[in-house]
Order: C-alpha cells, then sequence, then structure tokens
C-alpha cells in the first residue's frame, strides 16, 4: 500500500511516500506563494520518479499550515500529532520533541506509549524559529546552509540579547561594523533562538532523550547551544526536516488499518545523526 | 482527526432567535427614551442594574457595546482611533473601542450599530468590582461629557464574602440610593426596588438551571448560541425581559434533555472554555463541533452574570450577590475549587483557557488552573492566547492549530 504524507510548511514543503512499510521517497522544496500548487508539483514528481500516479496512493495526510488548503488530501492532522507518531517509530525512547520550524517552535511532550500529553508552542513573534535565522543570515551575507559551519570557527562570543527579529538584525549589523569575526556572531545568533527554545522546553519536566526536528535541526550551531542550554545530548532523526510528513504517512497506513496503533515500519532505527554536534569544543572566549 | 458534517448553522434552540429581537427591542427603547428626554446612564459591568431600573433610568453598556461593535468588525479602526488620542495598545479593548467611538475625529467613522451609544450619557455608574480600569475608564467619560458619576465600591473576596464585607456594600448601596435620589430628584421607591431584586433573582435562578441542564449528555446547546443569549442578563436585570426569555430556555431545554437531543450529531468531547469569549470570532466556539467536540461550560457565562439573591434579607444579600460568584472577585484557590467542581460535575473531557490580553485580572492564574487540573484529575487543557474584541494581535491559523492538536490529544487519549 502507498500512502504519502505531506508537511505543508509556511517555508519548505515536504513528502514522504511510504510503501511496504518503509520510505519510498521523500520530497523537500519551498513552498512560494501558493502551498497548493507546491505540494501538487512535488507530489507530481515524486511520484513520476518512482513510475507512479496520484490514483496509486491509497491515502494523502496533510499537515503543516497550509494543510487544510489541500483539495486531494484524504486526512489532515497537526505537526504535533504527526511529530509524536513519527518520533514514536523512528526514536521510540524520546519523549520530548522539539521541532523547530520556519515560523514557529514547537516542544511536544509524549507519555511512554508516545501519546501526546502536553505541547507547547512559540508563534507569537519570529524570535525561536527558523525566520530568525533566516533574517540574520541575509544581514550577514551568509547562505543559510553555511550557518552552522561557520559557527563551529567561532573564538569568541557575541551576546544577541534582542528578543524581536527586527531589532536582533540591527544588533547584528552593529556588531559587522565593529568589526567581530562573522563566526562569532553567528554563533551568537545560534545561542539566543537555543536559549529561547530550551526555556519554553524547561516549563515542563524533559526526559533525558529529547529529540531535535524541523529544518534548524539540520543547523550544528543551533543543536550545540540547544545541547549546552538543555545539558542533555540531542537525538537528531536521519533527515529532521522530514519527521512531520513522515509521521502524516504513518497516520494513512492507521487509517487504513482501523484498530491499529502500531502500523509496520521498517525504517523505524534510521540511523541518527546525533553526534554531529557533539564533540566540539565549545567556542572560546 | 475526522470531520464528522460540516457545522451547523441554525441554532439548537428556537428561543434563541428570540435573544436578536430582544436586543434589537432594548436599543430601539433606549434610543426613543433619550428623544424624550428620559436619564441614560452609562454603566458598567456587574452595577446594580436593578436599581436603575427602580429610579427609571434606563442602562446603556459601553462594554457590552465594545463587544458588538468586535462582532460587528468593527474593533480595529475604533482601537486604533483611541490609540492616536494616546490610550495605550494594552488598555482593555472594551475601552480603546469606547474611546475611539467618543473621541472620533475626522472622516472615516465606521457605522456604528444599532444607531451607536445614546450620547451624552446623563450620568455614569461603575464599581470595582470587575477591575479597576473601569473606574479610570469612567473618569475619562466623566472629563469627555461632564456628568455626574457615581461608583459603588467593592472588595475582593477571598472564598465567600464575610460579614463585614456583605454590611459595607449593602452600606455602599444605600449610598448609591442617596446619589441616584438627588440626580433624579425623586424619592426611593422601596417597593418598586424590591421587585425589581425579585425578578433578578429569578432570571439569575433561571439561568443557573440552564447552565445545569447544559450538563445533560448529549449537551443540548453550544457555547456560540450561549453567548448570544446573555444579553437579557447583562443588560435587563430586574426588568421582566430576562425572567420571561430564560423560562422559555429553559423550558425549551428540558424538552431537549428529556428526549436526549443533543446540539451534535455524535457528542465526542464536552469541552469546556475560561474566560471571555473571542467577540470577533465566537466561530470558534462553534469550530470544534464538527469534530465532536462541544463547549458545554464557561466560565465567563456562568461566573460573571446572573446569580441568587437572598431575599430575606435584600440588602444584604443583594450586596452578597454583587460580590461573590463572580470570577473576576475570586481569589486563585476558590478558581481552582470551583474549576475543579465543575469540571466534575459538567462532565468536561478538556479544558480551554482564554489568555485575555485585555483581561488580565481574568486570565491571571490560568498555568495554576491548569497544573491543578492536570494534577487533581488528569485533564488535559489548552491556553490560547488572544484579545477579547481587539483582533489585532490574533492568528486564526495558530489559535486552530492550538485548537486541533488538543483535540487530537484529546482522541489520542481515548484511543489508547
Amino acid at each position: 500500500m502507498l500512502v504519502a504524507g505531506v508537511d505543508a510548511g509556511s517555508n519548505t514543503v515536504k513528502i514522504v511516500l511510504i510503501e511496504g512499510g518503509s520510505i519510498l521517497a521523500n520530497w523537500i522544496s519551498k513552498t512560494g506563494p501558493n502551498s497548493m500548487k507546491a505540494v501538487e508539483k512535488g507530489l507530481e514528481t515524486i511520484l513520476s520518479e518512482h513510475g507512479r500516479a496520484l490514483h496509486d496512493v491509497h491515502s494523502i495526510v496533510a499537515t503543516g499550515y497550509g494543510r487544510n488548503y489541500i483539495p486531494f488530501a484524504t486526512y489532515q492532522a497537526t505537526e504535533i500529532l504527526c511529530q509524536a507518531k513519527a518520533i514514536r517509530k523512528l526514536i521510540p525512547e524520546a519523549k520530548t520533541i522539539i521541532d523547530i520550524g520556519g515560523q514557529d517552535s514547537k516542544v511536544i511532550y509524549a507519555d511512554q506509549n508516545g501519546r501526546v500529553v502536553e505541547f507547547a508552542m512559540n508563534d507569537k513573534c519570529a524570535a525561536g524559529t527558523g525566520r530568525f535565522i533566516e533574517t540574520l543570515a541575509n544581514a550577514l551575507h551568509t547562505p543559510l546552509e553555511d550557518m552552522g559551519a561557520l559557527s563551529l570557527k567561532a573564538e569568541g562570543e557575541v551576546q544577541v540579547s534582542s528578543t524581536c527579529t527586527v531589532f536582533a538584525e540591527s544588533e547584528v549589523i552593529s556588531y559587522i561594523a565593529q568589526g567581530l569575526p562573522k563566526p562569532d556572531i553567528i554563533s551568537g545568533v545560534h545561542h539566543a533562538i537555543a536559549s529561547r527554545v530550551s526555556a519554553m522546553a524547561r516549563r515542563r519536566e524533559i526526559c533525558k532523550d529529547v529529540c531535535l526536528t524541523g529544518g534548524v535541526a539540520k543547523n550544528v550551531g543551533v543543536v550545540w547551544w540547544m545541547e549546552k542550554e538543555l545539558g542533555l545530548s540531542l537525538r537528531v532523526p536521519k533527515e529532521p526536516q522530514i519527521t512531520a510528513a513522515i509521521g502524516a504517512a504513518l497516520i494513512g497506513l492507521e487509517k487504513a488499518s482501523p484498530g491499529s496503533h502500531d502500523v509496520p515500519f521498517a525504517d523505524a532505527r534510521a540511523p541518527e545523526i546525533t553526534s554531529f554536534a557533539r564533540g566540539r569544543e565549545k567556542p572560546k572566549g | 482527526m475526522d470531520k464528522i458534517k460540516p457545522r451547523q448553522s441554525k441554532r439548537a434552540l428556537e428561543t434563541s432567535y428570540e435573544a436578536a429581537q430582544i436586543l434589537r427591542a432594548y436599543w430601539s427603547d433606549i434610543h426613543s427614551a433619550k428623544e424624550m428626554g428620559k436619564p441614560i446612564a452609562w454603566a458598567s459591568g456587574v452595577v446594580p442594574t436593578e436599581l436603575l431600573y427602580a429610579f427609571d433610568i434606563l442602562p446603556a453598556y459601553p462594554e457590552n457595546y465594545g463587544a458588538v461593535c468586535a462582532s460587528k468588525d468593527l474593533a480595529l479602526p475604533l482601537c486604533q482611533m483611541a490609540m492616536s488620542k494616546g490610550f495605550s495598545t494594552d488598555l482593555c479593548s472594551y475601552a480603546l473601542i469606547n474611546f475611539g467611538d467618543i473621541f472620533w475625529e475626522g472622516p472615516g467613522k465606521p457605522e456604528m450599530p444599532f444607531g451607536g451609544l445614546p450620547a451624552p450619557p446623563d450620568l455614569l455608574i461603575t464599581t470595582r468590582i470587575p477591575c479597576l480600569v473601569q473606574i479610570k475608564w469612567w473618569e475619562v467619560i466623566r472629563e469627555r461629557y461632564n456628568c455626574p458619576m457615581i461608583v459603588l465600591d467593592a472588595p475582593m473576596t477571598d472564598g465567600q464574602a464575610t460579614k463585614e464585607q456583605i454590611d459595607y456594600v449593602a452600606d455602599q448601596l444605600k449610598q448609591v440610593i442617596v446619589q441616584l435620589q438627588d440626580f433624579t430628584h425623586s424619592r426611593f421607591n422601596e417597593a418598586r426596588f424590591l421587585k425589581a431584586l425579585t425578578l433578578s433573582d429569578q432570571a439569575g435562578a433561571c439561568w443557573h438551571e440552564i447552565t445545569d441542564l447544559r450538563g445533560a449528555v448529549p449537551c443540548p446547546v453550544g457555547s456560540r448560541e450561549m453567548c448570544g443569549n446573555v444579553f437579557p442578563l447583562v443588560a435587563q436585570l430586574g426588568t421582566q425581559i430576562p425572567v420571561d426569555f430564560y423560562r422559555k430556555l429553559r423550558a425549551e431545554l428540558e424538552r431537549k434533555v428529556a428526549a436526549k437531543t443533543g446540539a451534535i450529531p455524535v457528542e465526542r468531547f464536552r469541552l469546556m472554555f475560561d474566560n471571555i469569549p473571542l467577540w470577533y470570532n465566537l466561530e470558534l466556539l462553534s469550530y470544534v463541533e464538527q469534530f465532536g467536540a462541544i463547549f458545554v461550560f464557561e466560565t465567563y457565562l456562568r461566573y460573571v452574570w446572573g446569580g441568587r439573591i437572598n431575599m430575606s434579607d435584600p440588602y444584604r444579600g443583594y450586596a452578597e450577590k454583587l460580590m461573590s460568584d463572580v470570577w473576576l472577585n475570586m481569589s486563585l484557590e476558590q478558581r481552582i475549587k470551583t474549576l475543579i467542581r465543575d469540571v466534575r460535575k459538567y462532565k468536561i473531557d478538556g479544558v480551554v483557557f482564554h489568555s485575555n490580553r485585555s483581561c488580565k485580572r481574568f486570565s491571571l492564574g490560568q498555568y495554576e488552573l491548569k497544573e491543578a487540573l492536570e494534577q487533581e484529575l488528569g485533564i488535559p487543557s489548552l491556553i490560547i492566547e488572544a484579545d477579547h474584541s481587539n483582533p489585532g494581535g490574533y492568528s486564526e491559523s495558530q489559535t486552530k492549530l492550538r485548537i486541533d492538536a488538543f483535540l487530537e490529544l484529546l482522541e489520542e487519549r481515548r484511543r489508547c
């Protein structure tokens, strides 16, 4: 049975196809101005690449901010439920999930069975989201994907204290004007976002296995600071950006077999990339 | 989360349609009265309306009118006008709407619903019971229109009002009577006041019974509809109108409960809503119904409006009623106790707390309430951030995401 999970996020669209209990393919692209069209294009491409068509898909489960605007979706579910469903399979020990997306950040607390018991969200301001890093990467004239690696070269630390993204941008520009090294400023940016998200996560007791998901989880600098702030090693899935889409597809499988809450999923223990941030020395200074 | 069927557009109760007629008649009457030279008082919530009616003074309610403006999508320009006049964005949006209205300058003023508040007011009356903002707000109105103002002082209670507190407020009531005599140049007609109190108590009793009838499974009427039914209780206590309306509503509810007719086809989750609703988006209250969830109880509807009066000792009974059973006047301990009792009584599966930017007195303690619910009853709850009347900082998709996720959480709890 072929099922699709679609995460129509504010910044990127993620699509996962699951067949025979394992991931057949995944797709990530920019959302652009029309999430429905981005999803449509993504689905067509990913299906045709694997010699399939839309009618071969048993169900399409949509999540993300655009979940209700995908007319061909069979079901809708929130990213909160989808993340919990996916992480329950990918990293069953992790009962706290921190998801840092483009538009918001979330902390999901699950019980022993992996079911959501509570969640916290920061959605009132861009600080604490991927947008924060994106804006400051622009101010630093640095490609977003280079931010993590560059921050590893930090020798000192600067403090980005403003809680407002717009003011933080001015702060960063003033650091550039002062001639402070770019890696140090970037490290300060990562520290700022990590401390905000960690503060939200600590509102409730967090378990020792904490999973970090979302596009920002690919940024080693943020992961490093998150680990330092929380005082533990984070578990990052192999592809942290597509976990909500995996969860959506898993919901599709659950719906196809009513009464089953434990659908088979062969990629259940896909290798993690947790250690990529660890082993790095704390920035000097 | 599966949708059960599209949201119902028609009301669950036939009697609910009469609320709109009552509202229209009230506005028509108050404008006619103003034209005829009868005194109009601008009154805040939880003031002794019954006294005003006993003195033939018609009350108009800037707070309630703020909610009306918000429901007609007029809040934003009015709040912005108030802010342009120097009022803080952090001020209660009811007050901002009123200030935007009364201080509007220049073109582009929205057409005010129901012909606007009858201005200028002849009298102002307010109290400290819901919040201190009201006193300052009413002072601004007094400055604007240069009219007399009466303040009924009342302390915050810690659980039940003490004998001294009741004596104090009863004495305050007598002082208000003296001030009203001076204002109207007429003698106080005590028999008329006691009649008004009797009617008020009857309406209050009926409202409590209606609240309890909504505790039936399935719940016969949801929150959105009941928010539209509260107006006579807000504005007309002391008259026959709310008594007749709520008796009819109660009778219809009794029939629905006896027949086990629910407001939604399949009732899967029973929810409680805390704080003042989002007047510009009451749809949020019925949004959950398509997923088999229904708001069956609201702290705002039960613990702000109505209430019983001990008629064997009417002045002290009325003083006690004004202070007690009012959420805004409860200590945190009492709120926790009350919430836990009601969650049990109304068989609530989950609570949605509206952290209301405009009303911190209502919102304070919500995290403690949330914790208490979880620890004592294992009942999950959700906090949404919004404002009762100013849609400026409100995000529909983010709020619905939280609500959707909360309903999924309830669903998962039931499945496992």
